[in-house]
């Protein structure tokens, strides 16, 4: 297995990032990652319920993975989490060395994460915003393809096109997100020139993962055509196919505004779908590749085969 | 690079294979690609406007081809325009023509009959469904085409790098993967998830053998990595660049307008308006999201040529 500028950037063996999905992406999860040698990532909300203390529930998320590991681990933030500036002080104050920021400005954080010795990936969906982030000072960016689950950019740039654009433009190195489940996909995004992958929906249907287990099941379930995107008004969004998603389409194709389409989505809807099981109500973020996914294993394990599957694939091409 | 199961089923020496795109894939492209060691593949309607006119223009275009190149080359045939009228077809077959890709309709209608009469049969399909049927009505390899596409899209809307490995798992012919592919790194890329060869139609159309406008093959130079959107998700999706023509499609189809109305914007002569009259603002200029990775007209061969000479170099990177 070859080794990246990613390994040595994050301390770990293989590039492999296990993504740091809201609600889901918890404790057990990451250490699993990271102890099979890739790199697990805490979500500030993994596993809380709807109304408890965000800042209190990573702090013991941390604690936790800390506890099951001794590898390095990693937190997601979506930059416009309202308590920031107290989910970033937990992270110094709990020795976190990696953070992975998503869904906006890279401006926002980096250097003041940087300042206190932590690594810094973001996520970016086209070459404009690969460019940028890098200005800002990141480590790396996690280019993330239309394949991925949950949000999505607006430019709808799959991993086939977007990987190689945003490598030949920038010096950092890149991680391709979307669409990657397994080793071929794992060496298809070595071969377009990233230095490691970030997968999410694999993670999901994982036996650690405190996602709901109906919907690990639907993941399994799921065939090619099981994803859609909705809501390209407020801003698109990859879920499994289900009641939720055909009342979004249908609004709109008949044409509602965003402000609609919000009041009828609401707050934590995926929540409802993710974690409490109601997988026709809620919504239920899944990546395109859902349908190469056909069995809930230990996440440890979805590390290992990609790491043993690799030298035979690449041998395959010689 | 590797010999796939493709090469030996074509007789081509590298498993490249130029799109037969409507309108612009004609005789001096097809040759060129084909004395490079790919597949080169003549539309019927090849640089006429006047689809009366087809029969002869096919004859004349597959002869010229033949005066070009002792090498294999091939026919595409929509189904959307010749249905189950196989005039066009037997013309091909009087003229010798030993492959056929057929796309945008059922593989049941012509596949026996072409068999039959000695020609390879490459179907091009979007979905594993599609893709088990063409299997079972017996054509010769199938070509997978992802979202990335130019030009007609399947709703289902799946991506080569989710498409692939999935089709390479449900049916046992070759797979030839199409849409978001222009370089060595790519093709290296969908190798790796399964596919024997790879099909392109834009990176074909900005070469000095293409009789496309020179203004579409400057604007596919040009374009960056959002410069192409997908429309007419109500009717046929279609890929394009970015221009006049479609910010009006979307606003609509954006405010709910009816198929009806998107229909009577987007008249038939749009393609050719764009692809032979140069009309990149108001004309309709199909184009693969891969266009912002191509960056200079080239010779057809040369396309090939270097692909073929990145192939080893990726894969021992790898």
């Amino acid at each position: 297995m070859i080794r990246t500028r990613i390994c040595d950037l994050l301390g770990i063996e293989y590039p492999i990032i296990q993504g740091g999905m809201t609600w889901i992406a918890n404790a057990e999860l990451a250490a699993a990652v990271s102890e099979a040698g890739g790199l697990g990532l805490i979500s500030p909300n993994a596993a809380m319920r709807l109304n408890d203390d965000v800042v209190q529930n990573l702090r013991s998320q941390i604690r936790k993975a800390k506890s099951l590991t001794d590898k390095p681990f990693g937190v997601n933030f979506p930059v416009q989490i309202p308590e920031m500036k107290e989910l970033i002080d937990v992270v110094f104050e709990e020795g976190v060395k990696v953070v992975t920021t998503s869904a906006g400005n890279p401006g926002l954080h980096t250097s003041h994460l940087k300042e206190g010795g932590v690594k810094v990936l973001h996520v970016v969906a086209s070459v404009r915003h690969a460019v940028g982030a890098q200005r800002h000072g990141v480590d790396a960016v996690i280019a993330e393809g239309y394949e991925a689950g949950g949000h999505n950019g607006f430019d709808e740039l799959p991993t086939l096109v977007l990987i190689p654009q945003v490598v030949s433009s920038v010096s950092i190195p890149v991680v391709a997100a979307g669409g990657i489940a397994d080793a071929r996909g794992f060496v298809a995004a070595l071969a377009l020139g990233a230095e490691g992958v970030q997968m999410g929906t694999a993670f999901v249907a994982t036996h650690e993962c405190v996602a709901h287990q109906s919907f690990k099941e639907m993941i399994v379930n799921a065939t090619d055509t099981g994803t859609m995107i909705t809501g390209r008004k407020l801003g698109p969004t990859r879920g499994l196919k289900n009641e939720f998603t055909a009342k979004v389409l249908e609004m709109d194709q008949s044409g509602a505004s965003a402000e609609e389409l919000q009041a009828f989505i609401g707050m934590a809807r995926s929540r409802m779908g993710q974690v409490e099981g109601k997988v026709q109500e809620g919504e239920v973020y899944c990546g395109a590749i859902a349908g190469m996914i056909n069995e809930i294993v230990g996440a440890g394990d979805v590390v290992r085969r990609i790491v043993e599957g690799y030298n035979r694939i690449v041998a395959s091409l010689k | 690079m590797k010999k796939t199961r493709v090469c030996e089923l074509l007789g081509i020496e590298y498993p490249i294979i130029q799109g037969g795109m409507s309108l612009i894939a004609n005789a001096e492209l097809a040759a060129a690609v084909s004395n490079a060691g790919g597949l080169g593949i003549v539309s019927p309607n090849a640089g006429e406007l006047d689809w009366g006119k087809v029969a002869d223009n096919l004859r004349s275009q597959i002869r010229k081809a033949k005066s070009l190149t002792d090498k294999p080359f091939g026919v595409n045939f929509s189904i959307q325009l010749v249905g189950e009228d196989r005039s066009l077809i037997d013309i091909a077959i009087e003229e010798g023509v030993r492959v056929v890709t057929i796309g945008a309709g059922s593989p049941a209608l012509h596949t026996g009959y072409l068999k039959e009469r000695g020609v390879r049969v490459l179907h091009v399909v979007a979905s594993v469904r599609h893709a088990k049927g063409a299997e079972k009505n017996g054509v010769d390899a199938v070509i997978a085409e992802g979202y990335e596409s130019g030009g007609l899209n399947s709703p289902d809307e799946l991506t080569t790098f989710v498409l692939i490995p999935q089709v390479v798992d449900a049916v046992s012919i070759p797979v030839i993967a199409a849409g978001g592919i222009a370089d060595a790194r790519s093709l290296v890329a969908v190798l790796a998830l399964g596919a024997e060869g790879v099909q392109m139609g834009t990176r074909f159309i900005a070469t000095r053998e293409c009789i496309a406008n020179e203004s579409y093959k400057e604007a596919i130079v040009a374009a960056t990595d959002t410069s192409t959107v997908i429309m007419g998700r109500r009717l046929i999706p279609t890929r394009s660049l970015k221009n006049e023509l479609t910010n009006e499609v979307l606003e609509k189809e954006s405010a709910g307008a009816p198929p009806q109305d998107l229909m009577s914007i987007l008249s038939p002569g749009l393609t050719a308006q764009a692809a032979l009259q140069g009309d990149m603002v108001h004309g309709q200029a199909l184009a693969g999201a891969v266009a912002g990775m191509i960056t200079e007209i080239v010779g057809a061969g040369d396309v090939v040529r270097s692909m073929v000479e990145g192939y080893d170099r990726i894969v021992a990177g790898l």
